[in-house]
């Protein structure tokens, strides 16, 4: 596999490799719903190497024991670094900062909701973090999986840091030939040597991209040459931590064999993990792209993606659909989940079509830009894109531009509409926070909130996160690690090397209060959206005729009619935003400028139309079966 | 679809075009078809038509789906 372009100073008989077992674990708390994506990739690029690669999902053991729910409660807690902290005493011994359990006082009002009712939730908590972990980690540190394995590969993405720390320090304790080698998001920039300065269980960390640096660096292992100089790794070499900058990254994404899951679909299985319907249900973890093509020009303020893997790379859309087909025979399963950070322009064009064409029934998830057309909406739903995260954030124009999002707000509701409309699941959040913005951004945008409650709404609305990597982590003055890091790593961990999330600190905030219609509204959409009647906001319309109705608000329904230029103009703002100009042009100067104006403002006013600025969207959805 | 899909959708035989209401040309909207545009004369004031579009009342939901809309008085 050509994978490794740079001259490789470890010269290997690749029969030596075979003498090198290794072993690729993800601990808690990676999701357990489906396969890890980086052990089902690495671990196919090192046999391609002709490495024997055993893949461990070691999170799926401490689920079974912990109970399925109260994990998936943990996992996704990522406000605070409660799943961090439960392991932290069995990763740092004596060092830990917390034994005896502050944490949950000093934040209770966030955790209290936290275990499964089966008891206190501080006492589930704590019997988690005393018997649960040490046994869990125990019975995995004595696995004969460990037997004769020269490399402990570790791949750690949010709070995974502290169970593999504690799994690699037992398995160097016990097997101190054993090698241990860290990667993932968590190793990323400063954060990956920093970590190998500070915990002693980290061997060796991969910086960036492992495709090419991780068999590289087990040559050098085979090969007995020192690991200092390899692009993309840190060692300790005297005392110092080494790190060579990684080498560029990867750009033919097409060399990247097909992720395999097999050892998942039978850990699982075994564990009584899988989905009563059978492996079926399970999403299939794919990476048709990485990087950001809209980043790489425009990088969102908040966001966390590194310089370095913002380059946009992606799979060919023949790759792409072979993949598809490979997988789905591969595990008996149509559900796919896109680790892309955004969509590949192209395949709208180049695969989705074609997708669309040979009538598979894939249910397929990806994160892609908000501003989509109408037709583009279709495309996506036709190829059985029945999810998508388009990054919304906002539902401010002059907020969306803070924040770089290159997206109006008019855009963000087009895209709600025409995903309602087609039936594409659309998952995202509101954000505040942004310096820059006015009390007045969020009075106006709580007041569109609920004219749009026949729209999928938002699963919440929140201050925006301080994430390394992101600008807005360059504007913040302090810096300050998240709160919650003390707690969980000694003192001798430097936080502002190894942190990925920091305290909200951005000069010219506004008082919290600012936000409180915002949210108020978010919550009345959710209640709307999942009352026993969906609510909705219906048109027919035929060449000056138009009827509305709206069925959005309980005991306020009625029905609209329009006719004549009216009727039309309504109908000539549907399918996209536009400009009164173009909506004049549209209806052959049958009305004033005066006139559309006046009647883009009595529309507003009703709700049945939003106003951003210069242009006009009508919020109601066409009648009938899709289009 | 829209228009110009349809348009879009001929498979190198010339086809004959129909615009409905003058849609795919972007002419005013009804002119086409020489509809009137019913009770509301062309030039009531804009807030005239708002003022009189409204009839409340909760359609019957299975009404919906089909191509007219049932008002039962409130
Ligand atoms: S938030 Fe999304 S669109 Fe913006 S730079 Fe990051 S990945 Fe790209």
């Amino acid at each position: 596999m050509p994978l490794a372009p740079l001259p490789n100073p470890a010269r290997v008989d690749p029969a030596d490799r075979a003498g090198w077992p290794v072993v690729l674990v993800s601990m808690p708390f990676m999701d357990i719903d489906w396969p890890s994506i980086q052990l089902g990739l690495l671990g196919e690029i090192l046999r391609g190497h002709g490495f024997p690669v055993r893949t461990l999902h070691a999170n799926l053991d401490f689920a079974a024991r912990i109970g399925a729910d109260y994990y998936r409660q943990l996992a996704g807690r990522q406000a605070r670094l409660i799943a961090e902290w439960l392991f932290s005493v069995e990763a740092f011994g004596p060092e830990a900062p917390d034994p005896d359990g502050r944490l949950l006082d000093d934040f209770a009002t966030e955790l209290a909701d936290l275990g499964d009712d089966s008891r206190d939730w501080r006492a589930r908590l704590l019997e988690t973090r005393r018997v649960e972990v040490p046994a869990y980690l125990d019975r995995l540190a004595a696995d004969p999986v460990w037997d004769g394995v020269k490399v402990a590969g570790f791949t750690s993405t949010f709070q995974q840091n502290a169970a593999s720390f504690a799994l690699a320090r037992r398995l160097k304790r016990d097997r101190p030939e054993l090698i241990t080698v860290f990667g993932g998001a968590n190793f990323d920039g400063e954060m990956g040597p920093e970590w190998v300065r500070a915990v002693e269980s980290v061997d060796l960390a991969v910086v960036g991209e492992a495709d090419t640096a991780f068999p590289r660096l087990l040559d050098r292992l085979v090969a007995g040459v020192p690991p200092t100089g390899e692009p993309g790794v840190a060692c300790r070499l005297d005392g110092e931590v080494v790190t060579t900058p990684p080498a560029p990254p990867l750009r033919q994404l097409d060399d990247l064999p097909a992720p395999d899951y097999a050892e998942y679909f039978e850990r699982a299985g075994r564990l009584g993990l899988l989905p009563r319907t059978g492996p079926g249900a399970v999403p299939i973890p794919f990476e048709s792209s990485r990087g950001c093509w809209w980043g790489e020009k425009h990088h969102c303020t908040f966001c966390g993606l590194n310089g370095s893997t913002m380059m946009f790379r992606a799979k060919s859309p023949q790759r792409m659909a072979d993949e598809f087909v490979t997988q789905a025979r591969r595990y008996h399963s149509f559900r796919f989940h896109g680790v892309d950070n955004i969509v590949d322009m192209g395949y709208l064009k180049d695969l989705f079509p074609v997708l669309a064409a040979e009538g598979v029934t894939y249910q397929i998830f990806y994160e892609v830009k908000a501003n989509l057309t109408r037709a583009q909406v279709r495309t996506l739903a036709q190829a059985g894109i029945t999810q998508i995260q388009p990054g919304i954030e906002s539902l401010s124009s002059r907020v969306l531009r803070l924040m770089r999002k290159g997206s109006r707000a008019a855009q963000n509701i087009n895209l709600l509409r025409w995903a309602a409309y087609y039936g594409v699941e659309v998952g995202w959040n509101l954000l505040y926070g942004f310096p820059g913005e006015t009390e007045q951004d969020y009075a106006q945008q709580a007041a569109v909130l609920p004219h749009l409650v026949h729209l999928q709404p938002p699963t919440g609305a929140g201050r925006v996160w301080i994430e390394r990597f992101s600008p807005l982590f360059g504007q913040s003055p302090s810096r300050t690690p998240e709160a919650t890091y003390r707690y969980v790593y000694p003192d001798t961990v430097d936080l502002g090397k190894a942190a990925y999330f920091f305290e909200y600190d951005l000069p010219g905030a506004l008082p919290p209060d600012a936000y409180t219609a915002l949210v108020k509204e978010t919550a009345a959409w959710s209640d709307a959206w999942s009352a026993a009647r969906r609510p909705t906001l219906t048109y027919w319309s035929s060449p000056g005729l138009v009827q509305i109705y709206d069925g959005r608000h309980p005991g306020a329904e009625g029905t609209y009619t329009f006719e004549g230029p009216l009727a039309d103009l309504y109908a000539a703002c549907s399918d996209r935003p536009i400009t009164a100009a173009a909506v004049h042009d549209r209806l052959g100067g049958s009305l004033t400028p005066a006139q559309i104006r006046e009647a883009l403002d009595e529309f507003a006013g009703r709700g049945l139309m939003v106003l951003d600025e210069s242009l006009a969207l009508s919020l109601a959805l066409p009648a009938g079966p899709p289009r | 679809m829209t228009m110009s899909d349809t348009t879009k959708r001929t498979t190198g035989r010339r086809s004959t075009v129909v615009l409905l209401g003058g849609l795919a040309a972007g002419a005013v909207l009804g002119a086409a078809l020489g509809v009137t545009t019913g009770d509301a004369p062309r030039d009531a004031s804009v807030q005239e038509q708002f003022r009189s579009a409204f009839t409340p009342g909760a359609a019957q939901t299975e009404s919906l789906p089909i191509n007219r809309i049932v008002v039962t008085e409130p």
